[in-house]
């Protein structure tokens, strides 16, 4: 296989998984406990970031964030943005600070959806004083956030996985490098 | 890392945060308009969510169905209990219609005879392989009834009581042969004696025999009890005539009576526990019954 076909076929992929966390993400009742469902979407936009790095992995976190955005019904790029600057911070920080392992992938997801939570809430609900926010905020926001988490290994391992197999292809010499 | 913000990818990325900037602005300033990324987003994930949400909606009723199956049953057996309860109530309340309405029966028959004593009964059993002969009543000798006791309905007798336990009694109808009942045509006075046979109570019929060959008896007559045997009381209506013969020996007139209801289908009964002159003429006209079975034979008109 050619590097141009590796890579389209590597893209196309993301593509795939992306779409289909979305669908994960979107679709009611799934995955659903006691009504919080989790999201996928952000824990794929901090791996994408991880492993693709500052650029590659901020372009993908964004799409990412575009689909939240079209999912949730907000302002179309406000995720998208958010998303952006997160995948451009933490390609950063892991192809010069951090190793690619799970524990720093779930520390990483862990503050960038806690980080995305805040905002979220901060624009949506509290800086328009809207009653029982914070109410909102602890009984449903903050569980769906940890339940993102706890799930979040799950997005790495896939993303890790795919990765991993075109790593070979594209960079035979150096898999482990970005 | 500071490469990285002096770097056309930097700018780059910063365009695309700019881009996404005045598409926020754009959606803002028209109000929430769709802007042109949702609509790309649109139309290649709906028809995918939609498929999802089919799915995911099919495999969440499902499972709810499992993790619910108990709730479910709990549910269903207290509903079940519930239907129960108010199946008892539906019993009970058409019980107290019928009792309802069978003592407004009593009560009027009560105000007719003042010399009646009544006990209201309800038909329990009847035995499909017998005629419309007999059947058993739910009151017996606790509630006052004894042998031979007369039986009826509001619209007049049925019988008599032939067979007495604690708790039920025997009713042999008009219709059984073990049953003569004196009676009086209520338009000629003329008198006879009605007897069941086993022929004319297939049709629900019975006979009155013994009418004499001047008799001007004929067909709708009414014909009630003379009450000079001691069993019946005076003046219930047995039946009407259908038709009027002869006798085969040519002696005597026959008529085939009509009892004054369905006897197959009465449900609601009243026995006469006691009433004026009860048992007179009885004694010298019949032998008392030695054991609980005994045959009513009103015949004192017979003697007429």
């Amino acid at each position: 296989m050619s590097k141009k076909k590796a890579i389209f076929l590597k893209y196309l992929i993301y593509a795939i998984i992306i779409l289909a966390l979305f669908v994960m993400q979107n679709t009611p009742g799934m995955m659903e406990i006691a009504g919080i469902r989790p999201s996928f979407l952000l824990s794929a936009a901090v791996l994408f970031a991880m492993y693709e790095g500052e650029f590659e992995g901020a372009i993908l976190a964004m799409v990412c964030g575009l689909f939240w955005d079209f999912g949730s019904g907000g302002l179309t790029g406000a995720n998208a943005i958010l998303f952006l600057i997160l995948g451009v911070g933490i390609g950063l920080l892991t192809t010069h600070l951090l190793r690619r392992t799970i524990g720093t992938a779930l520390l990483c997801c862990a503050v960038s959806i806690l980080i995305q939570m805040l905002v979220n809430f901060t624009f949506t609900y509290f800086i328009w004083n809207q009653a029982h926010s914070g109410m909102f905020l602890l009984t449903q926001m903050l569980p769906a956030a940890l339940y993102s988490i706890v799930l979040s290994p799950l997005v790495f391992l896939l993303i890790r996985f795919v990765f991993e197999k075109f790593q070979i292809i594209l960079h035979p010499e150096e898999p482990n490098s970005i | 890392m500071r490469e990285f913000f002096k770097s056309i990818k930097f700018k780059i990325l910063l365009a695309i945060v700019l881009v996404l900037g005045g598409f926020m602005v754009y959606q803002v300033s028209t109000g929430g308009a769709t802007s042109i990324t949702s609509s790309i987003l649109s139309f290649i994930v709906t028809p995918i969510q939609s498929f999802s949400s089919q799915i995911s909606s099919s495999v969440s009723g499902f499972l709810s169905n499992i993790m619910s199956a108990n709730q479910t049953a709990q549910q269903n057996e207290a509903l079940q209990s519930q239907i129960d309860e108010l199946k008892k109530q539906m019993v009970d309340y058409e019980e107290i219609l019928r009792e309802n309405e069978q003592y407004k029966e009593a009560l009027s028959i009560k105000e007719q005879n003042d010399d009646y004593e009544i006990v209201p009964a309800f038909v329990t059993s009847r035995d499909p392989n017998a005629s419309y002969d007999s059947f058993l009543i739910d009151k017996g000798s606790l509630q006052g009834v004894a042998v031979q006791d007369p039986v009826i309905t509001s619209a007049g007798l049925i019988g008599y009581v032939s067979e007495v336990g604690p708790t039920y009694s025997r009713v042999s109808t008009v219709l059984s042969a073990s049953t003569n009942v004196g009676v009086v045509n209520y338009r000629t006075r003329d008198t006879g004696t009605v007897q069941g046979t086993l022929e004319l109570s297939q049709n629900g019929q019975c006979r009155l025999s013994y009418i004499s060959r001047d008799s001007e008896m004929q067909a709708g007559d009414i014909l009630i009890t003379s009450g000079t045997g001691g069993v019946y009381p005076q003046g219930l209506i047995v039946g009407e005539i259908a038709e009027i013969g002869l006798d085969p020996t040519g002696l005597s007139k026959y008529a085939v009576v009509n009892p004054v209801t369905d006897i197959s289908s009465v449900q609601d009964v009243y026995v006469i526990t006691s009433f004026l002159y009860q048992g007179i003429g009885l004694e010298s006209e019949q032998t008392p019954p030695s054991s609980q079975q005994a045959p009513a034979q009103d015949s004192s008109t017979l003697s007429q």
